[in-house]
């Protein structure tokens, strides 16, 4: 049977500066309403760089070697699924009724 | 006490983060990428950890620090150097691990946070999929500032979104609205919906071994098994985590062996709630209030967090826990397999600490 951990019971008093605050000091920090110590503050932009050049070759995945000996890269089965009528733009912000779950 | 390992763990500290993600290179042996939050992602900054091993342990080699919380990071397919990472603002970032700042380019469209982000696996692509809490799948290429593609349908948050790693443009979702689904980049819409769990799910991976086949984890406990060509049940159901599952990965090296936490998700809901009210920036102390009058007493009393260390499993097998391994003082949920080593694993934990070791159920032969 799984035994279930729970943290260490800490005292909800605010941490000092200096140290790493516990879960469950931080909710009471916030619940209260106070100051959360050394919370940092970052406003960071992207440098709009292009990426260093890549130099390895690709390594292959362990499974790929196992594949190696399968011929027609494998297609999406559907089973019991029905396709969609028709595919639609992405944009559509709901699935088409006529769409079925599948399963029970 | 820990379940014995092949060797001792690398261990490295990283004081005030705590760690969401964790992926290896697929190129540099070892080296690890970790999402991390100041504060358990609650308030504050995030900051992407790039390690790797040394003789005895393990060394930060660059850090990148961003605006908020980091939830989760992918390596390129094609670049040693490129990763993205997404965040509780709702943006995506990229980095080169060979420059000292970043990051290279941001992506803000999601207008909730993004909880999972993964690089397409297979050749010829260079594509990036998103999941956010905005109920919303995004489909990125890191050289366009712009998505090429939003897939709307889960009716919830949406927790992980990964790519087949057989189906050229394949992806798979997992969301709070309790479905499953499985989508295509070339009809640009959602292909198979499985009413997977009567409960939120928190993770979803693909069988490396099996193209039909995924796992999902969820808040009723379970990881259940399905196989796209008849998902009207589960192929496999592994029961006995008391908790809700958070994360579910499949191993590349071993056929029916994957690996899952869990934690008390009820105390995780008001972490969301405490975390959406304090970036609205709405009176926090009174909502909180009335959020916990709601909430029972006595599983808030000491705000405490109930987790389970790492569960390994042999689905093929009976009795298929393999082990448990607990080297962790807090919730952990950052874990990937090694792509070199067959024993190997590292995870991430809100205890500060990245730790890459050996299970003894990989280093035995199964």
């Amino acid at each position: 049977m799984e035994r279930p951990r729970s943290p260490r019971r800490s005292a909800p008093a605010p941490a000092p500066a200096s140290a790493s605050v516990t879960l469950s000091q931080l909710l009471h920090l916030v619940q209260q309403g106070q100051e959360i110590p050394g919370l940092e503050r970052r406003h960071i932009a992207a440098i709009h760089g292009e990426p260093t050049a890549s130099r390895l070759p690709r390594r292959p995945k362990p499974w790929e070697a196992a594949a190696l000996a399968e011929s027609p890269p494998p297609t999406l089965k559907i089973g019991t699924a029905r396709a969609p009528a028709e595919p639609g733009l992405a944009e559509a912000t709901t699935a088409p009724s006529s769409w079925h779950t599948v399963g029970s | 006490m820990n379940a014995v390992c092949g060797g001792a763990a690398r261990t490295l500290r990283v004081p005030g983060r705590h760690g969401y993600a964790a992926e290896f290179s697929p190129y540099l042996p070892g080296r690890l990428a970790c999402a991390a939050a100041q504060h358990y992602g609650i308030a504050g900054c995030g900051t992407l950890l790039i390690l790797d091993p040394n003789e005895s342990g393990l060394r930060l080699f660059r850090s990148f620090d961003w605006s908020d919380g980091l939830f989760d990071v992918t390596w390129s397919e094609n670049n040693e150097h490129v990763l993205v990472t997404c965040s509780g603002d709702g943006s995506l970032q990229l980095w080169d691990t060979a420059r000292a700042a970043g990051p290279l380019q941001v992506y803000k469209e999601h207008t909730q946070e993004v909880y999972s982000v993964d690089w397409s696996q297979t050749r010829g692509e260079q594509l990036v999929v998103s999941g956010s809490w905005d109920r919303t799948v995004k489909l990125w290429d890191p050289t366009v500032g712009k998505s090429l593609c939003t897939f709307r349908g889960h009716e919830n948050v949406i927790y992980s979104t990964i790519w087949s790693p057989h189906i050229p443009g394949c992806f798979a979702s997992a969301s709070g609205d309790q479905t499953l689904r499985i989508w295509d980049v070339k009809a640009a819409g959602v292909r198979i919906v499985i009413p997977a769990h009567q409960a939120e799910i928190l993770s979803c991976d693909w069988c490396k071994y099996n193209e039909n086949l995924l796992v999902t984890g969820a808040v009723d406990c379970s990881l259940r098994g399905w196989d796209l060509r008849n998902v009207r049940q589960p192929v496999f159901e592994l029961l006995g985590h008391t908790y809700a599952v958070r994360r579910v990965k499949f191993s590349p090296f071993h056929a029916s062996v994957l690996a899952s936490c869990s934690y008390d998700f009820t105390v995780r809901v008001f972490l969301q709630s405490l975390l959406i009210l304090s970036r609205q920036n709405i009176d926090l102390v009174s909502k909180i209030k009335m959020y916990i009058k709601h909430q029972e007493q006595a599983a808030l009393s000491g705000l405490l967090l109930s987790w389970t260390p790492w569960r390994f499993w042999n689905f093929s097998k009976p009795d298929p826990l393999l082990e448990t391994v607990e080297h962790h003082t807090e919730f952990t949920c950052g874990l990937d397999f090694s792509l070199q080593s067959p024993t190997q694993v590292a995870d991430c934990s809100w205890d500060e600490t990245i730790k890459i070791y050996d299970p003894a159920c990989l280093t035995i032969p199964a």
